[in-house]
């Protein structure tokens, strides 16, 4: 292929080199494509599924612990368990107390009270005198 | 232009036409690794896992055959610059490892080989941009792209490119 821009000196050194890298190519010739060719493709998420699925795991052994081990009303309620019960008095307490989600009721447990508390002798109402 | 199945992570570029172009590639790998064979076909490897995993991402702003050429040199450059980091690889690629791999001419008249030899000769830039430009018919322009280096770079590289090798082959004087 002749190309305008080249004068006659470059033409012959043109076609010098492409005479000699075409016989170096034709001395090494392409491995085949299918040889080269990674073939199937490999997902993005490879790398990344294993490791959300290690999150997600190590996430849930933390849930069910904290569940056991620590959940308000156990036996070693943190600090922020009995922040969580003051919450729910004062929610309880307000107007709108009827906002408050049976589940956070059902699941509270009030912490043991260590101190004893004066009671006078015989009164005890039950639930349903308290009513009347 | 080949239609054929588009890949998943570089979707403007169509299998077929890797396929087709894979023969001008793995010549341009060649000259990019100095004639060794076994590295031309290492990093030819190495620039389609690159496009297959989305890693080398085609934005359809050059031709493919232009982005292809600039993404197996920059795997080149890589692969060497690891290897420099690496002693060991360092030991295996150097000549004077033992177990390098051997630079062999390959069988060609001996005309072809004093080209060849004389281009080797030149100073990298140059023996890239006279390959790029006089074999593969990319313009100066592409050539800077593939090279990565301004039109002006280019230009220059490209004048003393053919200045150096009339002179080498001067030098040279006429094949045995």
């Amino acid at each position: 292929m002749n190309d305008p821009t080249l004068d006659r000196e470059d033409e012959v050194l043109k076609a010098t080199v492409r005479d000699g890298l075409a016989a170096r190519d034709r001395a090494l010739p392409p491995p085949r494509f299918a040889h080269a060719w990674p073939g199937t493709e490999r997902p993005r998420t490879a790398t990344w599924r294993p490791a959300l699925a290690g999150g997600l795991a190590l996430a849930a052994i933390g849930a069910v612990s904290w569940m056991l081990l620590a959940r308000p009303g156990g036996e070693s309620a943190s600090p922020a368990d009995l922040r969580a019960t003051v919450e729910l008095a004062r929610e309880l307490s307000s107007p709108d107390y009827w906002r408050v989600p049976t589940d956070d009721l059902l699941a509270f447990a009030a912490p043991p009270l260590n101190a004893e508390l004066p009671s006078p002798d015989g009164f005890h109402v039950s639930l349903e005198e308290s009513l009347l | 232009m080949p239609d054929g199945p588009r890949l998943r992570h570089n979707p403007l570029i169509d299998q077929r036409e890797l396929e087709r172009l894979h023969e001008q590639c793995f010549s341009w790998a060649l000259t990019c690794a100095g004639g060794r064979r076994a590295e031309a076909e290492d990093v030819l490897q190495m620039t389609y896992l690159a496009i297959v995993e989305g890693d080398a991402k085609f934005s359809g702003r050059s031709s493919l055959r232009t982005w292809l050429f600039a993404v197996i040199r920059n795997t080149t450059g890589s692969r060497w610059r690891r290897a420099r980091r690496s002693l060991e690889t360092l030991a295996r690629i150097a000549a004077f490892a033992p177990h390098a791999e051997a630079f062999v001419e390959p069988e060609m008249p001996a005309e072809n080989a004093r080209v060849l030899a004389a281009l080797r000769a030149l100073p990298k830039r140059q023996h890239e941009v006279l390959d790029l430009v006089f074999y593969r018919d990319l313009s100066i322009s592409e050539a800077a792209q593939v090279l990565g280096i301004s039109l002006g770079t280019a230009r220059l590289h490209y004048e003393r490119g053919k200045a150096a090798l009339r002179a080498r082959l001067a030098d040279m004087g006429p094949a045995a």
